[in-house]
């Protein structure tokens, strides 16, 4: 029988949840300065339209098509400009070791009822071709099985180079946020890498994400996302969506050392970063885009590994992928306005503005942008019978998303299969989860309560 | 008829078919959530967890039997060897290898030669030196 320590441990978090504070008279104070901005741009416009040579179905015509020039315009620099980025990193990166750097990593896996797949992900980091790390896992008060499973697996397992050291934290169910922060607490490395609990590591995660800590600025390393349930059509469509829309971008960011969001399925973290900057905050629904944000804010750098792969479960049907994006949307909304006042200020921290920016534009700007072009061809087609405009900027769109998803797949190795699926890629998914975005930006708008949305797990 | 009227039909029902599935998907899950729970919490807190690791191997690291081949770094390759003068002044202790007096010699004899009489040395060999004519 093998031998297990038991011991209380105690967990102490300051909780700065700050939507609670008097939410419906901010929500009506919003409200009222949107209504009365809209109310003095519209009176501005009636009052200089006849003072113009337009009229007004011709201011609206030259509108839309300076907006839809804008929109192609910006649609162009972004993708160019995160390929010419995303390229000089991948190279910058294929070259360059640190093979004399090997600290102590303690990996944290917090669960909640992920009983199913606990064994998995464990068995995937046992394969890890690194010898200093060890595994906490952080069983947030989970209900199914989960507690019964890690207790099994707490002891000394037989990894690739030595034996690893397995513990278990059970807790009260207090979120995912507070459950990283127990582990973190608990852990005594320099380093640690906080991954969720669905999530599959690659062998050389680790021994690959460690060479950035070399540099002593960087505080924090990414980790490259790749969907692990395929075969399914959403599936497959959010299969090219990491790597086309998210890991690419990530990759651009990373050549300038500012990444904006560290994902969930795993971050490297630098201890002294995240205890400067005070640990996982639980007043956001997207724990992970806050505390990148601190990071920035703090003054660290913040890396992208390619190599370092994380493969994690995407939702299966469209309910569950709606579910996922408004929460990513609100969370992502809520880092933005816990930092407000660097938005408005980039001689505090330039890198820092320009990112949050970033993140505001690819929020709610983007979506907008896209929902109104395609709103607008609609209107053209029904109301004047111009139909084929559709087609042409359905084409146009069409072939940039070919052209980019080729070159994705080619630099990550991925499925060419997943090529094919660039046809229909911004017509038909990106509508949609823009369609999400938007919704999801007007109920955060308007203060409604949401909850965290838990996946179902296929196992 | 042309194909791009008819492929512009299909794009035009495709988009609209997308936008009505997205705002239906979407109103469909605000009706799942229905109720929504949310954490509310305030000010500090303190949480009383159960820690489980494994039993303390007495200050010993546990190493498995994998022989683990590990990358060395090679700082200055180009830095010239020293020759060896003194083995006992460098290292303080000689491998048996090195040491000179300690090689055991054979007394078995190196090479055999195949005869007429069968495998024999090349000292019994009787025609060894000899040169044969035909």
């Amino acid at each position: 029988m093998k031998k297990v320590k038991k011991s209380a441990f105690e967990i102490t978090y300051k909780n700065n949840n700050h939507l609670q504070k008097s939410r419906k008279r901010r929500i009506l104070r919003r409200i009222l300065i949107s209504g009365l901005f809209s109310a003095i741009l519209i009176g501005i416009i009636l009052y200089t339209l006849p003072k113009t040579v337009l009229s007004f179905s011709s201011l609206l015509e030259y509108s839309i098509i300076v907006a839809l020039v804008i929109f192609l315009l910006i649609l162009l620099i972004r993708y160019f400009g995160i390929l010419i980025l995303a390229y000089l990193n991948l190279n910058k990166y294929t070259f360059e070791m640190h093979d004399d750097f090997h600290p102590f990593v303690s990996i944290i896996i917090p669960v909640y009822n992920e009983g199913k797949i606990l064994n998995n992900t464990i068995e995937s980091l046992l394969k890890l071709n690194y010898s200093e790390y060890e595994i906490i896992i952080v069983n947030d008060g989970s209900t199914d099985d989960t507690r019964e499973v890690a207790e099994k697996l707490v002891g000394y397992r037989e990894g690739i180079e030595n034996a690893i050291k397995i513990s278990l934290i059970n807790k009260p169910n207090s979120g995912k946020a507070n459950a990283l922060n127990a582990g973190i607490k608990m852990s005594g490395a320099e380093f640690v890498l906080c991954m969720d609990g669905d999530s599959q590591l690659s062998p050389e995660s680790i021994s690959m994400g460690i060479r950035h800590f070399a540099d002593p600025k960087i505080g924090a390393v990414a980790g490259n996302v790749k969907v692990l349930n395929r075969g399914n059509f959403f599936t497959d469509l959010q299969a090219l969506e990491y790597v086309e829309g998210l890991n690419m971008a990530r990759s651009a960011q990373s050549y300038l050392k500012l990444v904006n969001i560290i994902p969930g399925p795993l971050g490297l973290f630098r201890r002294e970063a995240i205890e400067n900057i005070g640990c996982y905050a639980n007043d956001t629904y997207a724990e992970d885009a806050d505390i990148t944000l601190r990071l920035l804010a703090g003054g660290w750098k913040i890396n992208y590994e390619p190599k370092a792969i994380s493969y994690t479960e995407a939702p299966e049907t469209l309910l569950q992928l709606l579910k996922q994006r408004y929460r990513w949307t609100r969370g992502i909304l809520q880092s933005i306005r816990k930092h407000k006042k660097l938005l408005i200020n980039p001689t505090a921290n330039f890198g820092n503005t320009f990112i949050l920016w970033t993140m505001f534009f690819e929020a709610l700007i983007w979506p907008t942008m896209n929902i109104a072009a395609n709103v607008f061809f609609i209107f053209a087609a029904l109301a004047f019978g111009f139909t084929s405009l559709i087609f042409f900027w359905w084409a146009g769109l069409a072939l940039l998303d070919l052209v980019t998803a080729i070159y994705c797949v080619a630099a990550e190795k991925e499925e060419f299969r997943l090529v094919a699926y660039a046809v229909i890629y911004r017509m038909v998914f990106i509508l949609i989860i823009d369609i999400c975005k938007a919704m999801s930006t007007v109920e955060e708008f308007l203060g409604i309560k949401m909850s965290w949305g838990k996946l179902e797990r296929a196992g | 008829m042309e194909l791009i009227p008819i492929l512009s039909t299909i794009i035009l029902v495709a988009t609209i078919s997308t936008f009505v599935l997205a705002i239906g998907a979407y109103i469909l899950y605000k009706i799942q959530e229905g109720k929504a729970d949310r954490i509310v919490r305030k000010g500090m807190e303190t949480e009383q967890a159960e820690v489980m690791e494994p039993a303390d191997l007495g200050g010993r690291k546990l190493v498995l039997e994998t022989p683990v081949t590990k990358k060395t770094v090679v700082h200055n390759r180009y830095r010239p060897v020293q020759p060896v003068t003194d083995l006992y002044q460098r290292t303080g202790r000689v491998s048996s290898r090195e040491k000179p007096g300690l090689r055991k010699k054979s007394t078995e004899p190196k090479f055999m030669k195949f005869t007429s009489q069968g495998y024999v040395t090349t000292d019994e060999d009787q025609n060894s030196g000899t040169i044969r004519w035909r």
